[in-house]
């Protein structure tokens, strides 16, 4: 049972990293298959269109970069050895560190998905009026704010406290 | 650093003068033209400019034309490939190169009708080729048999037919051969069997019946020939019509020297209806024409000087801007804070009597552009290549001013990325020069990342706060400047000073006894936030008629402070995508060195596997990030930063000749 903390504490990375990632890949999809059928349309929008499509992958790169800094927390490149303690992490430790990655695991899923479909409509905006790509691009980047703060609780949550 | 001056030009002008003036306004580049008022006498020419739609129309199919036939040659592996600009050309072109192909132009329009039977012969060839596939795919099933098809054609006493039928089902049908009159021939095919029967006439019901239980279906064709033959026959069609499609392209290439030419004189229409469309705005009586348009007033001097001495009937009068009218926002600025102008452009100009933020932002965006990548090689990249492609390129116009930004933005990020100690990710050795640089690394110290963050952004908002604060003191609403924006900067300042507080509570920076000072500075802190938000609450209260309305417009600051909050907590995005780009880097470079000493041992092969993934991890790395940062600084210039203070409700300055699609006009 001594590492059941750690569990506890890697079942956090991996929903950090899996549910961001799942989010992210819905969000992408969304956007690339909007960003074929105006690409089919008028080839030159690729560009436009792609930098819309790649919005919504940022969610998964988060989640990604939670679950890292939680490995590098639980010293997983060594052994999983707290160098404080010299032992594997308490189970109120691991449990902390499980909570702490929940809001970039469940606001990454979310807000992928939902900038996904914001990225949709921007890449319909670049279809109609190319001009205003640039808009479209900001408008499906207001959804992020809410990845970025969910990353930096995360984060945050991660690194204040002392788990041990 | 500001909107520049313009007048509104008047010029009265004989019409037989009209195409050299409009000659000359076009080329000094400093004349937007807006409706005069319709003076009483004149009137107002209509002018049916779609003769030069439909022109310009054929020169737009020639490059048209000339984009599909390079899509063909590039289908075709044995061509060499041509490399060929259909964007717009990298060079100024003077207003006679245009007058000069515009004298071509039943040359070149003789091409176009050219091209047209050409495009047509290649659709038709494409058509022609389907059909041939179609029919060879039918046939093909007929191969094995060598009697031409009309030979199943019968006699008096027999019958013959030919047909198909579905490969499964060849075994059902020899089972019953036995039993079926006449003689069957059956030729195995692909997925099709061919089955010939001859019968005498008597027992055609008792035959087509077997045959119709294996789903035999009858053959359509009745060609003099063999399958075999015909097969022959269709290749040899498509081996013309192949070769006749080659040459329809190789005539195709011969008109890729036209591009240029057909560019500029697509552009040479696209000017003689930007100057057709000024007919609707000058009102005309006899033989005079009235004009009246916008001129940076630095280039008034000038241009009156070009028109009097060059024409002879031309009365031309400068005036300032009127109340109600709505002149063109030209920015003028060093170089530096022009080259983000475009950042400012693409959320609106700022209003004619609006304050240019273009420094503002030029700094700002500058700072946060390095943060977010926060890595000195990357940095370093970015700089190097912008500034490489501005030596060789040398864009003309305005066209490298996004390059120019990103630049500025390279040089940025390598100086943030050396305080932070980011080298490609690279742990940089202990007490190296490198490493003396570094101030901290955000990836070990997050606390102190972020504080710097919401601390820059703390900045950049009181920056805004006093903008807004300074424009409506000088507007003269000095106490609702003061309360209501200076109020919000005072209460940034006891943010600052409430700073190393946070810093030490957070635990961004540990030490064992608090300083003195420390608290000194959070209780200063402390007055000054009271003082601040007794001036925002107040701020609200002003102008209201009543009690019940100030205490609502108290209330309305207080909520608002809410908002001012969340665009505080919205500068982490810096953190963030800071971090992002550390961590990444060092995913990289930790899979780079388990190929190396974990598959391979440690031998040096392993960097042959190992070189490809730093190159590609830190490509990818470099270009989500450069996405990011350019997203989400633009992002906190215009909402957290214009959004204090900025309306950007002007309209960019449009003269005379900017509306060429594929060339620049120099002027």
């Amino acid at each position: 049972m001594e590492l059941l903390g750690t569990g506890l504490a890697l079942l956090g990375a991996a929903l950090a990293v899996a549910l961001s990632g799942t989010g992210s890949s819905i969000g992408v999809g969304l956007a690339g298959q909007a960003a074929a059928g105006v690409v089919s349309e008028e080839p030159d929008k690729f560009m436009k269109c792609l930098i819309l499509q790649l919005l919504p992958a940022t969610q998964g790169i988060y989640g990604f970069i939670v679950g890292f800094l939680t490995l590098i927390k639980l010293n997983a490149f060594n052994g999983f050895i707290i160098e404080s303690t010299g032992a594997f992490i308490s189970v109120s430790g691991g449990l902390g560190i499980f909570f702490a990655c929940l809001p970039m695991a469940i606001g990454g899923l979310f807000s992928a998905i939902h900038q996904g479909k914001v990225a949709v409509a921007g890449i319909g905006l670049v279809a109609k009026r190319p001009e205003e790509s640039t808009k479209g691009v900001l408008m499906t980047a207001m959804v992020e704010t809410y990845a970025l703060l969910a990353l930096l609780i995360s984060i945050l949550a991660l690194f204040i406290p002392n788990w041990a | 650093m500001s909107v520049i001056r313009v007048k509104k030009m008047r010029l009265l002008a004989h019409s037989s003068e009209r195409g050299e003036v409009m000659r000359f306004l076009t080329e000094s580049g400093a004349v937007e033209l807006t409706p005069a008022p319709l003076p009483e006498g004149m009137r107002i020419a209509h002018d049916d400019p779609s003769d030069l739609a439909s022109k310009s129309a054929k020169a737009e199919y020639a490059i048209y034309f000339i984009k599909e036939i390079s899509k063909y040659l590039a289908l075709d592996k044995k061509a060499k490939s041509v490399r060929l600009n259909f964007k717009k050309e990298n060079k100024l072109y003077d207003l006679e190169e245009y007058f000069r192909v515009k004298e071509e132009e039943d040359e070149l329009f003789a091409a176009t009708d050219r091209m047209k039977a050409l495009m047509n012969e290649l659709v038709e060839t494409k058509s022609r080729m389907g059909r041939i596939a179609g029919e060879k795919e039918q046939i093909k099933d007929y191969a094995a048999i060598d009697v031409p098809f009309d030979a199943f054609a019968g006699t008096a006493r027999t019958s013959s037919v030919l047909g198909l039928i579905e490969e499964k089902e060849v075994e059902k049908l020899n089972a019953a051969l036995p039993d079926i009159p006449g003689e069957i021939f059956v030729y195995a095919g692909d997925k099709c069997a061919a089955v010939a029967a001859v019968y005498l006439k008597e027992e055609a019901e008792k035959v087509s019946g077997a045959l119709a239980e294996v789903g035999f279906q009858r053959c359509p064709f009745t060609y003099g020939s063999t399958a075999a033959e015909r097969i022959r026959e269709l290749d040899g069609e498509r081996d013309a019509i192949e070769k006749r499609r080659r040459e329809i392209i190789k005539e195709g290439t011969e008109f890729f020297p036209l591009l240029e030419k057909f560019k500029l004189l697509y552009d040479a229409y696209a000017l003689d209806e930007e100057i057709a469309a000024v007919t609707e705005m000058t009102p005309v009586s006899g033989e005079t024409f009235l004009l009246e348009a916008w001129v940076p007033a630095a280039k008034t001097e000038s241009l009156k000087k070009t028109l009097t001495e060059k024409c002879e009937y031309v009365f031309v009068d400068f005036a300032d801007p009127e109340e109600g009218d709505t002149p063109p926002s030209i920015l003028k600025n060093n170089r530096f804070a022009s080259a983000f102008e475009e950042i400012v452009s693409m959320f609106g100009m700022p209003g004619y009597n609006e304050r240019d933020p273009s420094i503002f932002v030029a700094i700002f965006y500058f700072l946060f552009f390095g943060i977010m990548i926060s890595d000195a090689g990357y940095g370093l990249l970015l700089a190097i290549g912008c500034f490489l492609v501005l030596k060789i390129k040398k864009p003309v116009k305005n066209s490298g001013r996004m390059m120019t930004m990103f630049a500025f933005c390279g040089i940025a990020t390598v100086i943030w990325g050396a305080l932070f100690g980011g080298w490609f990710s690279v742990t940089l050795p202990e007490n190296s020069f490198l490493d003396k640089l570094t101030w901290f690394n955000p990836m070990d110290e997050p606390l102190k990342m972020f504080l710097l963050a919401i601390g820059a952004g703390a900045v950049q908002m009181a920056v805004g706060f006093a903008i807004k604060g300074v424009d409506e003191i000088k507007a003269g609403n000095v106490l609702s400047g003061i309360c209501s924006q200076f109020g919000w900067v005072i209460l940034f300042i006891a943010l600052g000073l409430l700073f190393p507080t946070l810093t030490l509570f957070l635990g961004a920076v540990r030490v064992d006894v608090t300083p003195e000072w420390v608290s000194v500075m959070a209780d200063i802190a402390l007055y000054f936030a009271i003082a601040g938000f007794a001036l925002v609450v107040i701020g609200g209260m002003i102008g209201k008629k009543n009690v019940v309305k100030a205490i609502g417009g108290a209330f309305g600051s207080i909520y608002g402070s809410i908002n001012v909050v969340s665009d505080l907590l919205s500068y982490s995005r810096l953190f963030g995508l800071g971090l992002t780009t550390g961590v990444i880097g060092y995913v990289v470079n930790m899979l780079a060195d388990l190929i190396v000493n974990t598959f391979f041992g440690g031998g040096w092969y392993g960097w042959i596997v190992a070189v490809p993934v730093l190159i590609i991890g830190h490509a990818f790395n470099m270009s989500i990030n450069l996405l990011g940062a350019y997203v989400h600084d633009s992002r906190l210039q215009y909402v957290e930063f214009f959004g204090r203070f900025y309306e950007g409700q002007g309209h960019a300055f449009k003269p005379l000749g900017s509306s060429p699609k594929y060339t620049y006009l120099n002027n």
